[in-house]
């Protein structure tokens, strides 16, 4: 199967437009971050008020909500989906499985531009990307988190 | 697709010992250059976000095609490494 038409750089770009306080976390992040890693979707952690906004950016590309935005906020995520599927957590915070909370204002504050073309994308320092790889800590996600703490320590 | 008992073991919940391992296990040398090397590559062969974006892109779609069905749940850099080698890429 072909990637869809999809045009991932003007998706960011809308959003970074939008306005809307969104982190990108998960696998993309790490391939911005420099690291070849394979991810079928993209992982937004996203500020609680900026869902309308968000969601009215990704319209753009025919990406369509699977709840409302009082549901999502309620559930704490959701999902934008096409042929594309994009995650987004709308959780004020997090608790990670052992017990550390990650407050989405913190991580926001700590965040990192990266430079797509004329827009910035943002994306969790490292420390912080860690860390939300410690809220699903699935068996990937600590094999993100030995490729983490590598670039973590090569950037010392 | 990938077999299901693989998706599982890779989505599978970490316990607390699990994670306490992935942070404060020490990274042996050997682990360490090979992930170095991966991005040295990766960023030169790619040197922009949106080189990388698309490479990521077509690599999923590759490796989707190559699956005989259905959608891979994950890959690691490892197994990128794999084909690289395999394709002559470097």
């Amino acid at each position: 199967m072909q990637p869809s038409a999809f045009d991932e750089v003007q998706f960011f770009r809308a959003l970074y437009h939008s306005g809307a306080r969104a982190l990108l976390i998960g696998r993309r992040a790490l391939v911005f971050l420099g690291l070849p890693v394979l991810t079928a979707d993209y992982d937004f952690w996203l500020a609680i008020d900026d869902i309308e906004v968000f969601n009215a950016a990704a319209d753009g590309f025919d990406l369509h909500p699977s709840h409302s935005a009082a549901e999502a906020r309620r559930r704490g995520r959701y999902v934008l989906e096409n042929d594309e599927h994009v995650d987004v957590l709308v959780a004020r915070s997090s608790t990670t499985v052992d017990g550390q909370v990650v407050e989405f204002d913190s991580i926001w504050a700590r965040r990192q531009a990266i430079a797509l073309d004329d827009v910035s994308v943002y994306v969790p320092s490292l420390d912080d990307l860690i860390l939300t790889k410690q809220v699903a800590a699935r068996a990937k996600d600590l094999e993100d988190i030995r490729l983490l703490r590598i670039l973590k320590e090569e950037s010392r | 697709m990938i077999p299901a008992a693989i998706a599982r073991a890779i989505n599978a919940p970490a316990t607390a010992s699990d994670l306490r391992q992935a942070l404060e296990q020490p990274i042996d040398a050997g682990e360490r250059q090979e992930v170095l090397s991966l991005v040295r590559w990766f960023t030169r062969r790619y040197p922009t976000p949106a080189d990388r974006l698309a490479y990521v892109r077509q690599a999923y779609a590759r490796w989707r095609r190559a699956a005989p069905q259905g959608r891979p749940a994950s890959a690691g850099p490892e197994r990128e490494h794999e084909r690289r080698s395999e394709n002559g890429e470097g």
